[in-house]
């Protein structure tokens, strides 16, 4: 029995087994991959993979079970009516029935139909090009290629028939930079359309891990502060529950009583979109048809982002932001969320700015945050810059701050945002007024 | 929990066939079949009942080190040759390689052992009953207390590998945490507390747990850290508490001791074998053979039996973890140190359970020395580059140090520093061991991963709190 043919099994099994609904979301993935570093091959990779997860309503209960095998299907609803028993019911429980989707043109990927032998040439290529950028370039830390297609169906008992077919690829250079005892990694990725931009990978990888050479840190104080499109992203990312309908109905946003109030500086405008270009999503998890959604207007908290669930109990509409977890449970995430961009080129905002830090990345803001008061406190890196200009680049700092708070002193965002490697969170470079930075006081042994 | 596949040795034989049939040097099959549940509370309410079978396959060739894995869903025959196939094909397209190797006769190295009290067993509705139980817990430590979470997620899976060398090992493991997240409000803030313990064990090992009191820990923590003032910012000396302060070692030491980086000659700690790398007062272990704990197994996911590695001695650098790719890189013994976190990934060199030996130090006299510096007694995780050793780590909890004394509660503060400087620095090591639960994120996926040290003490640390500048 093929996939699809088992996907109608189950619904028919949970009809039969007394559910009220069912819905079956079906995920077929496979995968190509080379890694090379130092002319050899480290890796290559091939994978056909497949996920089913089921959900139903028994009794207006909703219960979940999922497979990565054509489980026997009355086990696998068992399983779901078994996890439905202590759920709350709840009456309007209601799986979308049949929907009219767009058709948004699907993004070309570059890398799509190269073989491995290709995908390996192009990898050793482009090892060879950084290597011979600088002779300070010690060694790549790894070049990989990888193509990616996944096509997912949803199904249900309400005639909800939704399909979707995604191939994407990506391109990941890292080189080390050597100079005297001091060695630097840096890592850069393309993907999606520009999955093939070699050079640019290439070149950015590179010049920045010379950059790294020269890092030192500074004095413990407070700064003037841009962040990088790519840091402003992950910070976006990370802080999104603020904006998930569910975590505030959990009591968890500190937004929850903010809706049509001030949240942000007057230049802040946030939107949810499933309609960018390198990412269109014809509908959400649930079977939704897509929907733009401003979620921040000129510093204005306009809306949460909802499931059908949340928005009923809300008495609103949903905005069809339904995402599945790996077990196919109805959560909500973001489709394509991003900050509007400003005005000012980069250069101008670094201009304006002045002097202080421009952050380029920032790590361990997996533990360093606290969602629910939004302070974070994580390693950071980046350029000083004085007069408008960028000058050296500055490591082994920390920068602390809270994030509501911050969003409230946005001076300026710059031109262009920026979806770091294959993310659907993106945000232009962004610039603020003062905030706490720790360092080491700076003495000759730091000045290397 | 549905009938387990039951894997024939023969089909085993066939899939290595086709994997060497090109010429590879070394084969390996690795098939995992369990089960996953989460069960979670949001206050008193089931907010999620989840039930996952996770069931897949990867075959891995080597040629000298060139690698090439290859993977599917499910251990259907036809799918598992198909991937041997892709993965000999994918080397052979690119390396030159040797005469076919035969396989060797099997040598079973490790058979499963069934739990007392599976997990399979318990319901749904005792699970909801236990966890309801943490949850008026954590909201009777404190009126504060504004939100509880609590939830139970436990995992079976049987994982099997065969190798073209005759391994043959079959290993069933059973894993089950606890997590208690409750959210303070008060002074127009809110602030989280949380704890979690795990351990390789079936249902028996909450039973066995004392439930009210972590509910009370995860209440105390946020209820502290609601009144707490920010942390100041600047170098300091920083008191770390046992337990999971040991994320400190994980971070500054461990990855820095897989083969993953060593082999390559990208870690801060490659060649340094016989070499100082910390302070004389630490010496520190990872152990994948003790029983029950979090992050250990009978043998590795490469069918290498689990050891205890001694890895520092005393501040000398006496051991790295080795998978066996790193072990051809290397030319040292494989650690038992293979791990990944499914079938979707090939195995590399991580760590198990990772630890720093108790030592001989007072735990309150290096706390009284101090004239100034930080308690950090309730940390969370934090992130490492091998390359240069950068680490950082969150304190979540930490306690202001004036005149040997913990003068107030203080929250919020990333630490950061390099790892061999920081070994150095470690000036004292108290004896009260303890170890914690962690996941630990790395090039073959999340793994399971005790933490561990007794309290101790390192001299500087940039501290990065949002708090005043520390003159």
């Amino acid at each position: 029995m093929n996939w699809q043919a088992y996907q109608e099994s189950l619904l028919t099994c949970a009809r039969e087994q007394g559910c009220d609904q069912a819905e079956v979301v079906l995920t077929e993935a496979s995968s190509l991959g080379v890694t090379v570093s130092e002319g050899q091959i480290e890796n290559l990779e091939a994978s056909k993979t497949a996920r089913c997860s089921l959900r139903i309503a028994y009794q207006n209960r909703p219960g979940y079970a999922s497979t990565e095998v054509k489980e026997d299907p009355a086990l696998l609803v068992a399983q779901a009516i078994d996890n439905a028993s202590g759920q709350v019911p709840d009456p309007a429980l209601d799986f979308a029935g049949p929907q009219t989707y767009e058709t948004l043109p699907q993004p070309h990927n570059p890398l799509e139909g190269l073989s491995l032998k290709a995908l390996i040439e192009q990898a050793y290529g482009l090892e060879k090009a950084g290597l011979a950028r600088d002779p300070r370039i010690e060694k790549s830390a790894g070049i990989s290629l990888q193509v990616n297609q996944r096509t997912l169906s949803i199904l249900n008992t309400s005639g909800l028939s939704a399909h979707h077919q995604v191939s994407r690829g990506s391109t990941v250079c890292g080189f080390i930079a050597k100079e005297g005892e001091t060695r630097r990694d840096q890592w850069e990725q393309v993907s999606g359309t520009q999955a093939d931009d070699f050079e640019t990978c290439v070149n950015r990888c590179v010049d920045r891990a010379l950059i790294r050479l020269s890092g030192h840190s500074i004095a413990t104080g407070q700064y003037t502060l841009a962040l990088s499109g790519k840091v402003m992203a992950s910070l976006l990312g990370a802080f999104f529950s603020a904006i998930n309908a569910r975590e505030v109905e959990k009591g968890r946003s500190p937004w929850a009583n903010e809706l049509g109030k001030q949240v942000a500086a007057p230049c802040v405008h946030l939107v949810d979109d499933p309609y960018y270009a390198e990412n269109p999503l014809p509908f959400d998890g649930e079977g939704r048809p897509a929907q733009k959604t401003t979620v921040v207007e000129a510093g204005t908290l306009k809306t949460f982002l909802h499931h059908s669930e949340t928005a009923r109990r809300a008495g609103v509409q949903t905005t069809a932001n339904a995402v599945r977890t790996a077990t196919g449970r109805v959560e909500i995430g973001p489709t394509n969320l991003y900050f509007l961009p400003g005005e000012l080129t980069e250069d101008q905002l670094l201009e304006q700015m002045g002097q202080g830090l421009y952050i380029q990345y920032i790590a361990g803001l997996h533990s360093g945050l606290n969602p629910v008061s939004g302070d974070f406190s994580v390693v950071a890196d980046g350029f000083w810059i004085e007069n408008g200009k960028k000058q050296d680049w500055i490591h082994q700092i920390t920068i602390a701050a809270n994030y509501f708070k911050l969003l409230n002193e946005v001076q300026a965002f710059s031109n262009e945002i920026h979806f770091p490697g294959g993310h659907t969170v993106g945000s232009p470079a962004a610039l603020f007024k003062q905030v706490q930075v720790a360092g080491q006081k700076e003495t000759p042994e730091d000045s290397v | 929990m549905a009938e387990l596949f039951s894997f024939h040795p023969e089909r085993a034989e066939a899939v290595l066939k086709r994997a060497l049939s090109r010429g590879a040097d070394f084969a390996e099959l690795f098939l995992e079949d369990g089960t996953a549940r989460n069960l979670t509370l949001n206050e008193k309410i089931i907010d999620a009942a989840t039930t996952h079978r996770r069931c897949g396959a990867g075959v891995r060739v080597f040629s000298q080190t060139a690698s090439a894995y290859a993977y599917c869903s499910g251990w259907d025959q036809e799918d598992l040759l198909d991937i041997a196939q892709q993965a000999a094909e994918a080397l052979a397209a690119q390396v030159s390689l040797k005469a076919q190797i035969q396989l060797r006769p099997w040598i079973k190295v490790c058979e499963m052992k069934a739990p007392i009290r599976p997990y399979e067993a318990v319901t749904v509705s005792e699970r909801e009953q236990y966890l309801l139980r943490a949850v008026h817990a954590a909201h009777a430590y404190s009126p504060e207390i504004h939100r509880v979470t609590a939830s139970l997620a436990d995992e079976d899976r049987r994982v099997i590998i065969f190798n073209s060398e005759g391994v043959w090992a079959e290993d069933r493991r059973i894993h089950g945490r606890l997590f208690i997240q409750t959210i303070a409000q008060g002074e127009g803030r809110l602030e989280t507390g949380s704890v979690a313990p795990g351990a390789g064990q079936d249902f028996s090992f909450f039973e066995a747990l004392d439930l009210e009191a972590q509910a009370r820990e995860a209440a105390r923590i946020a209820t502290t850290v609601l009144h707490a003032p920010e942390c100041p910012s600047g170098q300091l000396p920083v008191v770390i508490e046992n337990g999971f302060g040991g994320v400190i070692f994980h971070e500054a030491c461990g990855h820095s001791l897989e083969a993953t980086s060593v082999a390559l000659n990208n870690s801060e700690f490659s060649g340094k074998l016989g070499q100082q790398i910390a302070a004389t007062c630490v010496s520190a272990v990872d152990d994948g053979t003790l029983l029950g704990a979090w992050g250990s197994a009978q043998v590795d996911d490469e069918g290498q039996p689990t050891q205890r590695n001694l890895l520092i001695d005393h501040g000398i650098c006496t051991g790295y973890l080795i998978d066996r790719l790193g072990s051809r890189r290397m030319g040292m013994e494989p650690t038992g140190s293979a791990r990944r976190q499914d079938y979707s990934y090939p195995a590399t060199s991580r760590m198990t359970n990772t630890f720093i030996l108790a030592g001989q130090d007072d735990a309150d006299e290096m706390i009284k020395e101090l004239p100034q510096g930080l308690y950090a007694k309730t940390l969370g995780g934090g992130s490492v580059n091998p390359l240069t050793g950068e680490f950082n780590f969150a304190v979540q909890e930490g306690y202001w140090i004036e005149n040997g004394e913990l003068k107030h509660p203080v929250r919020g503060a990333t630490l950061i520093g390099k790892g061999a400087d920081v070994l150095m620095k470690i000036d004292r090591v108290a004896a009260n061991l303890k170890r914690a639960q962690g996941m630990c994120g790395s090039a073959s996926g999340m793994v399971r991963a005790d933490v561990g040290q007794p309290r101790l003490r390192v001299q500087q640390l940039t501290v990065g709190g949002r708090g005043e500048a520390l003159s």
